[in-house]
């Protein structure tokens, strides 16, 4: 179980490191005056974000169905 | 009524930098996140080897050679990409487009044709070899190769605007195919064409044929980034 979710928790991780990465490239091509790579950059930032966002939602609802108050 | 999308001229990009973009903007298309977007740009001097790709039949760049050699996940065998090759890679949702890959790849064959067609070119499918043929005799003018991961797609086309085709069977056995010949939009114009003066042709190809509104990313400081909202209404027209 543990590790199980220490699994998921490494994904959401990778996922907040490639979020982390776009979004330094965004901001160097936004300095060179690159913007439509900027932007694509972004929106990748983007992606990234929100999938480790679902994951973490995801979680959340599972271990809100495991929870008895 | 056509679906919003967006395209955006990303101008000159490094192979793997461009890959590294289409698999993070093909989760967020997965997601939802933002709609259907559609890349093009030229990629610097690269040779690329698809999923069939036979190493030691295929490959021979001269050691001389400045070019770089990567392996992929796309369909299909190795070919070349250069300055004065208009790429092309959507990233779209095939949920919304048939879900079929063979109706895919041919959709892509039909935007190249209707892309040569304002420059006086007829292009054709040859059967059995995926891209986009001039005949009598038959030579080659672009490459497809694709991949689909959750009916999200990467990778795409390359169509020779005007660029030198020797690599394609001095660097590289393109595609597999044995004494095949290459050949480029100006070439067969017989004056120099841009990727510039191709670029509107392909969009309103690809636009007719997957039914799509595409809006350009404008180039200008400040105006590259759109509201999240905008892309959600967008992804779900």
């Amino acid at each position: 179980m543990s590790e199980e979710a220490a699994r998921i928790y490494d994904g959401i991780a990778e996922e907040l490191d490639k979020a982390a990465a776009h979004a330094r490239r965004t901001a160097e091509h936004f300095r060179d005056g690159e913007i439509p790579r900027a932007t694509a950059h972004a929106w990748a930032t983007q992606g990234h974000v929100h999938e480790a966002q679902r994951r973490l939602e995801e979680q959340s609802r599972d271990h809100a169905s495991r929870s008895h108050p | 009524m056509n679906r919003g999308g967006y395209v955006m001229q990303l101008g000159m990009i490094p192979y793997r930098e461009a890959w590294e973009l289409q698999r993070s903007l093909a989760g967020a298309v997965s997601q939802g996140a933002v709609p259907d977007t559609i890349l093009l740009l030229e990629h610097p001097p690269v040779v690329t080897l698809g999923r069939r790709t036979d190493e030691g039949a295929e490959l021979h760049v001269p050691e001389h050679a400045d070019v770089e050699v990567v392996e992929t996940n796309r369909g299909g065998k190795s070919t070349f990409h250069g300055p004065g090759q208009l790429v092309c890679y959507p990233i779209l949702d095939l949920k919304r487009h048939g879900r079929d890959v063979k109706l895919y790849v041919r959709n892509l064959e039909e935007a190249l044709i209707k892309t040569l067609a304002p420059f006086g070119l007829t292009g054709e499918r040859i059967d059995e070899l995926t891209g986009v043929w001039l005949t009598r005799p038959p030579r080659k003018i672009a490459s497809i190769g694709v991949h689909v991961s959750r009916w999200v797609t990467t990778h795409g086309y390359a169509l020779n605007v005007d660029l030198d085709p020797a690599p394609f069977t001095e660097w590289i056995t393109a595609c597999g195919l044995e004494d095949a010949m290459f050949t480029t939009i100006a070439r067969e114009a017989g004056r120099p064409v841009t990727v510039d003066e191709v670029r509107p042709h392909a969009v309103a190809a690809l636009e007719e044929v997957f039914e799509l509104e595409l809006e350009e990313l404008p180039a200008e400081d400040g105006m590259g980034l759109w509201a999240q909202p905008v892309h959600a209404q967008l992804s779900h027209r």
